[in-house]
């Protein structure tokens, strides 16, 4: 629950004012940007969606119940803007075999994470956030339904789907550790 | 493949990024950002051309339609 200070900024910048939504961007842009950056898993990428993330906040700051958490807020709509880059950077249907354009002698672990990497992020976006941070980040169900606002079991189904798939696409690229 | 398996070599795949914070100062590209105008997409555009034309033949055809287009601006 925000305290009185923070209530009167957030009303502030509920009504548009710059140097209180400046305020907000210093307090929360470490968290935010470790967020995305959780998310995407690339530091470039994280900035340009950080960047996305706080235009998009200030747009619909007239959305924002200020007697509600900015932070929860932001990572909502940080999560929307990360889900759209991995939309965006999503492989065609076209690409096919994992070795094709693997130029040069690369070691087995390698060439074993750049398959696995471009098999992940076949994945939908929203199968990838839950992915990201309940394999990768090592989250639990509750804790990943709690960061993305979202009930336990639709977590569960997400992660289930998302490692069917990823076996299956694993599977197509003859990779059978 | 077990799930521990697979949690292990996407641990390979996806490294824990080493950065810590952003490379530079990020105010000044939300402040310009958010000051930049917003542009028309193509399908706004498409949009205002599809009415309009349709309002001019709509005319061209009825004239009288004019009446009912004054009476609801």
């Amino acid at each position: 629950m925000p305290d009185e200070l923070d209530r009167e900024l957030l009303r502030r910048f509920v009504q548009g004012d710059q140097d209180a939504f400046e305020s907000l961007f210093r307090q929360f842009e470490s968290e935010v940007y470790h967020w995305i950056l959780r998310i995407v898993r690339n530091a470039s990428s994280a900035e340009d969606i950080l960047i996305e993330a706080f235009w998009r906040a200030y747009r619909g700051r007239a959305s924002f119940d200020s007697s509600r958490s900015f932070g929860a807020w932001m990572r909502r709509i940080a999560t929307n803007a990360a889900c759209d880059h991995l939309r965006a950077m999503r492989p065609r249907a076209g690409w096919i075999a994992a070795a094709e354009g693997i130029e040069g002698p690369k070691s087995t672990d390698r060439v074993l994470g750049e398959c696995i990497a471009r098999a992940f992020r076949r994945l939908s976006p929203k199968l990838q956030v839950v992915a990201t941070l309940a394999l990768i980040e090592g989250q639990s169900h509750a804790e990943v339904a709690e960061a993305l606002d979202l009930p336990v079991g639709t977590v569960k189904s997400r992660l289930s789907r998302g490692v069917h798939a990823l076996r299956k696409e694993l599977a197509r690229l003859g990779i059978r550790p | 493949m077990n799930e521990e398996r697979l949690r292990s070599m996407l641990c390979l795949a996806f490294p824990k990024p080493e950065s810590d914070k952003p490379s530079r100062d990020l105010w000044p590209s939300v402040v310009r950002r958010i000051e930049a105008p917003t542009a028309w997409s193509w399908i706004d555009t498409s949009v205002a051309v599809g009415v309009a034309a349709g309002v001019a033949i709509t005319l061209a055809i009825l004239p009288k339609a004019l009446l009912l287009l004054a009476y609801h601006l």
